[in-house]
């Protein structure tokens, strides 16, 4: 039994149906990413004025990934031509290219591209005065080089100053094409976005103070439906001394039980002790600071409340674009957790943007996936058993492959200018 | 050019070999039954899944008819059920909680869409019966066929285990409007957009596998407008699938962003929840969901109902035992439907603040898709005038389809017109309506299907006398339960109330003075809908036992040909074997060629030679 | 692709075709990066700019890589091409004609022209497609009945030229 045409055409709709089916698939593939883009558009038209992050993204690393991409869209059809001729030594080359830009592309995208981004963060204050402050602080600390052109301004002279840097250097990428919407509105809303306090600092956390934390037991319920022993049992556990008396004590009268802990330890000791039946209080004895480059922070875990007190109490924020002269590095301010109305890395969470950019681009990196994995099972004995049966069948198979890789390339030529250009 | 022919004739040999090679290979169970990929086994499994869901959907609103008509009383038999099940925070002692009723009436609303109706209606009577009625051996992609089998289970494994998870399953309703669907904080809405996904990537599979198949696998001399209205409409059925479903795919992976991820793709700027700003980003639009879910889900409307109008087309031709009145009208009108299907979404959304030009478009719009709706059904009706019409148990269900799908559509158009649907949005009217077009619709043709093509699956006939009790009283209950809910609607009951309404009722003394407050009348009535929901459960019965007894005992057939069709699929052995046909297919006619004059019998199949 | 471009000397041609877009494709994205390095555009200008050179590579991908320009004869694909960009086009512009429409403060009431365009709309887009339909199907039965007879008289030329 075999299925009509699954190699040959059919003469009336002259197509045999791989090639049809690839086609309908196709089809059905610019149906779900047309909806992304939709939806893209849409966001991007509701928008709010200055809420649209473009202008993060690496130009060059993107023409690059473009030039991949292109390359490897190239060999494939190039290893379609070889394999036409029979010559599956020259297909094997070029599909193994193929394979390789693939590859090339993700590891791009997976290890350089987005990691970055997750290192990288803004931050917005509750009132605008902080921002000001911070501006001041973090970016007119060197105001005698702009002496001049402070003076031409009529304004208040800091401010003006501010603007005229924050524009010049870093917001212009960012906030102008969105302001631009509307004629003559960039400066406009600019200043507006100024006065209220809307604008973000961005940079990257090079260290911050984290919570120490006491662990005090204040009670022990014996209605609990713990047993005594149990319950002594995970003090034990917990490092308390093995004396009798101590976990006798700790239990009755309570007490702290672990001083100036960080706070991973704390939350396990507070679950643990909460489920045999414990009543605990965590509270804040002290900041450590820490040197570090988090990764995907975001508001609420900086101004968790322990105790009535923040998880994170300040945090030492380099600024973009900001150089000390003396040693080249970003300018850091501290910044105290409790300005901070939102912190979040460039992750999805960040905004519209980053969320659309993240959802298109992986679903794209997921279509790559899934075709080098196509591509590895067409090259390896398994699927090259097609070859030495019927070396038509396996042709087609390939040139259904290459629609499937031509259209993952289609996407990215869209994706290409619209996130990261426009 | 001598390398080419060279390679194709090694091949054509290679094959022949293969060939020969597979003829005597004995498949073993697993993979004649259960990992099969021949098209009449896949098409039972969905068939036997699309059932079982219908059944166990309608169970779960069985149960919450319950809640609506005694509201606070504990569920006698299933109450306890449900507490040990389910744990008592849901449902103590046995009795409905409001969260409950969410989780069954959104669970209700995606289980009988897209998990029974879908499955039974379009893929398993698609795979099936359209290859047979084409001439094929099979569906052009097998293996393609079966992953898209069992990405559904898992689909439907994924929605099912969902009841069980803290918190339940997901409770925003089948719509899952964001941001509620969004800032629910339990997982079950989460386990719903995974499913779906892969609901969704099960009838893109299957509906490129339907298209290839009816495109290139027709027999020689089945041209297009020789195929039977069934594959027409399976046809058409798969074009919506495939273009309409993507975006749906698109909406539950930005949905499942907001939720995993916290995106805000569906959330707008200053969301409070519970008096508290919500840790977003803001700036999405809530209206972005309800774009890309109604895009799917009008066509989705249609994904439903033309199966079902194939089918009955089938029964009616067969049945009357004379051609379809103006086949090539319904053809042109199924197209022009299957087209219009994609520009009428937004009248789901009237209330929802558009704008005037929009709705302006979309009111018109969804007037004219009413036009090719009308001229099928007129179409069908015609087609029994002068008919001798044998009144067998599937002519009694397409016959109920006619009347049943007609007060659906014609009570539709107040819904349509955006000036009326102001008063009638999310009210009872609504779900009376809808219920109209799929339940005594879609379902009673399923019901017809199923007592068609027994025979042909399983070479004994179901019982009629048991099938005319199903028909009767499952007429008799479906009116009782839905004529009333007009009534309600009109009066302004609310949907997707866990009282029933009594709220907004006289009942309530908070509404002594209030005009329009819902009179004993009206609340009245849920009593007797519910009474009639739960007569509907018992008079399915006697199907379920039907159709199971009928595998052993009912009425051995005679011929391959019972019914004395004209169509394809009877041109078969009975059950078909792997490879359909045994003899050569050609098609020679028109596939309704009922009382031919001058032909010797009343009717002419389509593998027959005209002389 | 159908028989007649099984040729080696097409697929020479083919190849070097393969190059020349391959080119093309490279050039466009420099062009896409230079301007938006060299000039500041307002959005709109740059969307248009933008968007027109990815059309342009685009439509080299779809016609030489995919090789849809020896394939568009093709009847099925077309149909299925011209129904999904009919779909995604209708998509894309009632979605973001939606969000246009939507009544905010500040903005203008709507004319009454444009619920009548609309609505002429609604009566044309179902016409013309009911056209085009009639138009595809009545064009396949023909492509059915030209194609039984090429491909007979190639098989024949084919097995001279072997013998």
């Amino acid at each position: 039994m075999e299925i009509p045409f699954t190699v040959k055409p059919r003469p009336d709709t002259g197509l045999y149906n791989g090639k049809l089916g690839i086609w309908l698939f196709l089809a059905s593939e610019v149906m779900l990413f047309g909806a992304l883009f939709s939806s893209y558009v849409l966001l991007r038209v509701g928008a709010a004025d200055g809420t649209w992050s473009m202008g993060l993204m690496d130009v060059v690393v993107g023409a690059g990934n473009t030039m991949v991409l292109i390359a490897s869209s190239m060999f494939v059809v190039l290893a379609w031509a070889e394999l036409k001729q029979g010559n599956l030594a020259g297909y094997k080359k070029w599909k193994w290219a193929t394979v390789a830009c693939a590859v090339l592309f993700l590891m791009v995208k997976w290890a350089y591209e987005w990691p970055s981004k997750f290192v990288h963060y803004d931050v917005w204050f509750k009132n605008s005065a902080v921002l000001h402050q911070k501006v001041e602080e973090g970016y007119l600390y060197d105001g005698k080089k702009l002496e001049t052109e402070l003076l031409e301004e009529e304004d208040d002279a800091k401010l003006s100053l501010a603007r005229l840097y924050l524009e010049k250097e870093i917001y212009v990428e960012r906030f102008f094409k969105t302001f631009s919407k509307e004629d003559g509105g960039s400066r406009k809303a600019f200043n507006q976005a100024w006065d209220t306090g809307s604008l973000a600092l961005s940079g990257h956390i090079n260290g911050y103070d984290e919570a120490q934390i006491n662990v005090e037991i204040s009670g022990w319920k014996s209605d609990s439906g713990v047993l005594e022993a149990n319950a002594d049992k995970v003090l034990l556990k917990l490092g308390v001394s093995g004396d009798q008396g101590v976990t006798k004590k700790l239990r009755n009268q309570g007490g702290i039980l672990k001083e100036m802990v960080g706070y991973d330890e704390a939350k396990r000791a507070e679950y643990e002790l909460t489920k045999a039946g414990f009543s605990v209080n965590l509270s804040v004895a002290g900041y450590e600071s820490v040197k570090a480059h988090p990764w995907f922070w975001r508001t609420g875990r900086i101004n968790e409340d322990i105790g009535g007190k923040p998880r994170v109490k300040s945090i030492l924020f380099a600024l973009d674009e900001s150089h000390n002269e003396e040693n080249g590095d970003h300018k850091e301010i501290s910044i105290n957790t409790d300005d901070v109305k939102r912190l979040n890395s460039y992750e999805p969470k960040h905004s519209t943007f980053f969320g659309i950019y993240y959802t298109i681009t992986g679903l794209h990196a997921a279509h790559v996936f899934g075709g080098i994995i196509v591509m590895l099972y067409n090259l390896l004995p398994i699927g090259l058993k097609t070859w030495h049966r019927d070396r038509e069948q396996y042709a087609n198979r390939i040139e259904c492959f290459g629609l499937f890789w031509h259209f993952v390339d289609l996407v990215w030529i869209f994706l290409f200018p619209v996130l990261y250009i426009l | 050019m001598s390398g080419t022919s060279a390679t194709t004739k090694t091949a054509e040999i290679t094959e022949e070999h293969h060939d020969e090679h597979h003829d005597h290979h004995e498949q073993s169970f697993w993979r004649t039954y259960i990992f099969s990929t021949d098209h009449k086994i896949i098409g039972m499994q969905y068939g036997f899944v699309g059932l079982a869901f219908l059944f166990f959907g309608f169970c779960l609103i069985a149960t919450m008819r319950w809640s609506m008509a005694y509201e606070g009383a504990p569920i006698p038999f299933v109450g306890p059920m449900l507490e040990s099940l389910l744990g008592s925070g849901v449902a103590p002692g046995g009795v409905m909680s409001a969260q409950l009723y969410n989780v069954f009436g959104a669970m209700h609303g995606t289980i009988m869409v897209f998990m029974g109706i879908v499955p039974a209606a379009f893929a398993a009577f698609g795979n099936y019966v359209v290859p047979l009625q084409i001439g094929a051996i099979d569906m052009a992609f097998p293996r393609v066929n079966m992953a898209s089998f069992w990405s559904f289970f898992i689909g439907c494994v994924i929605m099912s285990v969902s009841f069980f998870i803290p918190g339940g399953a997901a409770q925003a309703g089948w719509t899952s409007y964001s941001p509620l669907a969004t800032i629910i904080p339990t997982d079950g809405q989460t386990y719903w957009l995974i499913g779906m996904i892969l609901l969704i990537t099960s009838s893109l599979l299957g509906a490129v596998n339907f298209l290839v198949t009816i495109i290139n696998l027709r027999a020689p001399g089945m041209t297009w407008l020789r195929m039977p209205f069934f594959v027409w409409a399976q046809f058409i059925t798969a074009f919506l699938l495939l273009l309409a479903f993507p975006p749906l795919e698109a909406a539950g992976i930005l949905q499942l962003m907001d939720r995993v991820l916290e995106t805000s793709f569906f959330l707008p700027t200053g969301l409070v929840v519970n008096g508290a700003d919500v840790d977003v980003s803001g700036g999405g639009s809530p209206l972005l969901w309800q774009h890309l879910f109604w895009f799917l889900a009008h066509p989705e409307v249609y994904v439903l109902v033309l199966p079902a109008m194939g089918i009955v087309t089938e029964v009616i031709a067969n049945n009357t035992r004379k051609p379809i009145w103006g086949f090539k009208y319904l053809v042109g009108s199924v197209v022009v439907l299957g087209f219009l299907a994609f520009i009428v979404w937004a009248h789901h959304m009237y209330m929802t603040g558009m704008g005037t030009v929009i709705s302006a478009f979309f009111q018109t719009t969804t007037l004219l898709i009413s036009i090719p709706s009308v001229i099928i059904l007129t179409c069908l009706f015609i087609s029994l005038w002068g008919g001798s019409i044998r009144f067998n148990t599937p002519m009694l269900f397409a016959l109920a389809f006619l009347p049943m799908f007609g007060i659906g559509g014609l009570t539709g158009l107040p819904l349509g017109f955006n000036f009326s649907d102001v008063a009638l949005h999310d009210s009872y009217y609504v779900i009376a309506h809808f219920h109209y077009v799929v339940a005594p619709g879609t379902i009673f043709a399923i019901f017809a299907g199923v007592y068609y093509w027994y025979p042909k699956m399983t070479g004994r006939m179901m019982s009629e006398l048991w099938g005319k009790v199903h028909f009767w009283s499952s007429l008799i209950f479906m009116n009782l339960i839905f004529m009333p809910m007009f009534a309600q609607g009109m009066a302004g009951m609310s949907r997707r109330m866990s009282d029933g309404g009594a709220t907004y009722s006289l009942s309530n003394p908070d509404n002594a003075d209030v005009g329009g407050a819902l009179s004993d009348t009206i609340m009245g009535l849920n009593v007797s809908i519910s009474a009639a929901a739960w007569a509907m459960l018992l008079a399915q019965l006697p199907f379920i036992v039907n159709l199971f007894w009928s595998v052993k005992y009912g009425k051995k057939i005679e011929s391959d040909n019972p019914w004395n069709a004209t169509t394809l699929e009877w041109e078969t052995p009975t059950p078909p074997p792997h490879g359909n046909f045994v003899k050569e297919i050609k098609v020679y006619r028109d596939p309704y060629e009922y009382s031919v004059p001058g032909a010797k019998e009343d009717f002419s199949p389509q593998a027959q030679p005209s002389k | 692709m159908s028989d007649s471009h099984d040729s080696p000397n097409f697929i020479q041609y083919l190849i070097k075709l393969f190059y020349l877009v391959g080119g093309v494709l490279v050039a466009g994205t420099l062009i896409t990066v230079i301007i938006d390095v060299a000039f500041k555009m307002s959005l709109a200008v740059s969307a248009i700019v933008g968007l027109s050179i990815a059309l342009v590579k685009a439509s080299f991908v779809v016609a030489i890589f995919m090789h849809y320009k020896w394939d568009k004869k093709l009847i099925m694909i077309t149909w299925t091409m011209i129904l999904t960009f009919i779909f995604f086009a209708g998509m894309m512009g009632l979605i973001m004609w939606a969000e246009g429409d939507i009544p905010r403060w500040g903005r203008e009431e709507v004319p009454v022209v444009w619920p009548v365009l609309a609505s002429l709309l609604g009566l044309i887009l179902p016409a013309s497609f009911a056209a085009l339909t009639i138009k595809i199907l009545s064009q396949s039965a023909a492509v059915a009945k030209e194609a039984a007879p090429k491909t007979k008289a190639k098989r024949v030329t084919r097995k001279k030229k072997k013998d």
